[in-house]
């Protein structure tokens, strides 16, 4: 997890440009016709090095798993770019675009729906190379199977087991390892320990740095809890209604928040220590998360905000150095960004 | 002096294709009026189970209950006839599930569901009825109840259904309120007013509420006593002061270090080796021994029983002085 170099101009391995995608609504069985637009992602802008980790928090709705979808090619964004050393992924064609699904993998949240349950391990692992059959010659294939098992601390005598002959942990690691079959410069994680208990999750956590360490991989880490996102990011970006809030070095962020919705964010997030009850300065929203087929109007969050006011509702607020020189890599998206005395 | 509700050596097993699961192995615990007691455990510990038992909605078979007794106001609620158990239910004991969207009837009105209990169990006329769903919708703090009385649940975000389900615990004004992962399916903001309103409402009331979570976060910030389940049993119990800065249990322990912490290291997280045991082959001694970093050969082939401690908290763990002191 080496920290970019600040000083070297190094081109990013990916960088994001204001990407959009929106979902169309449609009405009626017979005649279907638009009836309007799911903002999911509205003009998300972000860079990754080699080798970093990015982690992206946000609640049910803001367009975290979208977003990662998209990078992946699962999905087609509306508008924007995304250059992976340099060339937009999206408009890769052919033989290109299969060798840019090398270089992107995705780790799904859900180990128990994301593996075939009439696949055995060494096939779902093995899957791959159907598809890149260049990567690893057909004779080495069931050797390089069990590497990968080895590498993310499974038997590989375990190669011709089917799914749910693994535990939850298991299954994960099986995720893990079908993504890194092709050797990737990136992966993206949506959720990976979300559906894990609490000791095993540690265990997934662990894994996942050693492997970036070892092979040098930048991770796109998607998830809600936010002390997860702290322990393995290098950056972070706070997504609110398919926008980012705030984004910046990862202890910037978590010590000296200055967007309110990321001050509420970390406000919120239960402490595991009881001696802190009374002593949080809680920040409590009301209200639950507007549609994202239907955001306020200005800035997304002006609905929740205690700070908002008449210029939120007319001018969306764009991303911008919110702490000056101290911070100069933390960027928030808030007219009235602050770091607030009670926080941090 | 009675406890409102008490557990004693509760054992539950589950008949399956594959043999006999021991999914409660004897657990025991109480809960006052106005206390907050959380149910702590990963899956498989036993806790929803607990919960099922005591509300009396577990299935049966493949359930069976083979011992123990659920003392609710001094009675024994597994030794009533079905009738009388029934009338406990929704006004001794009630519950909030989960998962809200699929615990509620998509088909009916949510007003509909929250005056259901109130006509058919204090005779209220429908209009009455609806009248009291509303006032328990705004309790809720449900904005528009009067309106929003007529829709139906997938009209509702996630955290105003969570509401909702609230709401219908409450219609009988119970004594013992049990929440199941209440706020697991919900935005960390959302949580937190979810939470805060469980508390309120207990605290108004002077219900108990039992809180069954996994969350270590979620305790820490709202229990008074928690009960630490593995594999069917309690095998630490203590108040939250007592257990956070010192667990007695190498178990607890381990779950407090595998969280992330606070401050962001470059050490990897503190990992509990292995899987929580098969519960249709439970291995004999300590049902934690091959995860234990510290067990014995003695850890191998006998039970710890739950001993009392200074302050009155409880461990089972052969080599709990140890673990307390910080020697082990």
């Amino acid at each position: 997890m080496a920290a970019p170099d600040l000083d070297a101009p190094v081109a990013p391995l990916l960088e994001v440009r204001n990407l959009v995608k929106y979902f169309p609504i449609e009405r009626g069985a017979l005649l279907r016709r638009a009836a309007g637009q799911v903002k999911a992602v509205d003009g998300v802008s972000f860079q990754l090095a080699r080798g970093e980790t990015l982690g992206i928090v946000g609640e049910s709705g803001c367009g975290k798993s979208t977003l990662a979808r998209m990078l992946v090619r699962l999905e087609t964004p509306t508008a924007g770019e995304a250059l992976l050393d340099g060339r937009d992924i999206f408009a890769m064609r052919g033989e290109e675009l299969t060798s840019l699904r090398r270089n992107m993998q995705m780790v799904m949240q859900d180990p128990y729906t994301s593996l075939n349950p009439r696949m055995t391990v060494g096939d779902i692992i093995g899957e791959p190379f159907e598809i890149h059959p260049d990567v690893v010659p057909r004779g080495a294939r069931a050797a390089r199977v069990r590497e990968l098992l080895d590498l993310v601390g499974l038997s590989p005598e375990h190669i011709d087991r089917y799914p749910h002959q693994f535990s939850g942990g298991q299954r994960q690691r099986i995720g893990i390892a079908r993504a890194l079959a092709l050797d990737p410069k990136i992966v993206a994680c949506d959720e990976p320990v979300s559906a894990l208990d609490v000791s095993i999750q540690a265990q997934v956590i662990n894994l996942l740095e050693q492997l970036q360490a070892r092979l040098g991989l930048a991770l796109i880490f998607i998830a809600h809890d936010l002390s997860v996102v702290r322990h393995i990011s290098d950056r972070v970006a706070v997504m609110y209604l398919g926008r980012i809030a705030e984004t910046g070095p990862v202890e910037d962020i978590y010590n000296f928040p200055t967007h309110p919705y990321t001050q509420a964010l970390l406000s919120a997030a239960p402490v595991a220590d009881p001696a802190r009850r009374d002593q949080s300065h809680v920040i409590r929203l009301e209200g639950d998360v507007p549609s994202p087929a239907n955001p306020p109007s200005g800035c997304r969050f002006r609905t929740r905000c205690w700070k908002a006011d008449e210029r939120c509702a007319r001018e969306e607020p764009q991303l911008a150095p919110s702490r000056g020189a101290d911070a100069p890599g933390q960027l928030a998206a808030c007219h009235y960004a602050a770091v607030s005395s009670t926080t941090g | 002096m009675n406890h409102l509700l008490e557990l004693q050596d509760l054992q539950v097993e589950f008949r399956t294709r594959d043999g006999v699961a021991h999914v409660l192995n004897g657990v025991s615990c109480h809960v006052d009026a106005g206390e907050t007691l959380a149910l702590l455990g990963e899956s498989g510990s036993g806790k929803s189970v607990t919960a099922q038992a005591i509300m009396g909605i577990l299935d049966i078979p493949p359930a069976a209950v083979r011992a123990g007794r659920i003392l609710f106001e001094g009675r024994d609620l597994l030794a009533l006839p079905e009738r009388e158990r029934r009338a406990v239910r929704g006004q001794g004991i009630a519950m909030v599930f989960q998962d809200a969207l699929s615990a509620l009837n998509p088909v009916f009105t949510v007003g509909w569901q929250i005056a259901e209990a109130l006509r058919v169990r204090t005779g209220l006329d429908r209009k009455a009825a609806a009248r009291r769903a509303i006032d328990l919708m705004e309790r809720v703090k449900i904005p528009d109840a009067a309106a929003r009385v007529h829709d139906y649940p997938h009209q509702f975000s996630g955290g105003m259904r969570q509401r909702v389900m609230i709401a219908m615990a409450l219609a009988l004004d119970p004594k013992v309120l049990i929440a199941d992962e209440p706020t697991t399916a919900l935005d960390v903001t959302v949580q937190a007013q979810i939470m805060d309103l469980l508390l309120e409402l207990k605290n108004e009331r002077g219900m108990a509420l039992i809180l069954i979570t996994h969350d270590l976060g979620v305790v820490a910030q709202v229990a008074d006593r928690i009960a630490v389940m593995y594999a069917g049993r309690i095998v630490e119990q203590a108040s939250v002061h007592d257990l956070y800065p010192r667990p007695a249990h190498p178990y607890t322990r381990a779950l407090l270090q595998s969280m992330p912490r606070q401050h962001r290291t470059d050490q990897p997280l503190t990992t509990i080796q292995g899987l929580p045991p098969n519960l249709l082959r439970i291995p004999p001694g300590c049902p934690f021994n091959p995860r234990c970093p510290i067990a014995l050969d003695l850890c191998r082939e006998v039970i710890p029983p739950l001993i009392t401690l200074e302050g009155g908290r409880l461990s089972a763990c052969h080599r709990t002085r140890e673990v307390l002191d910080g020697s082990a």
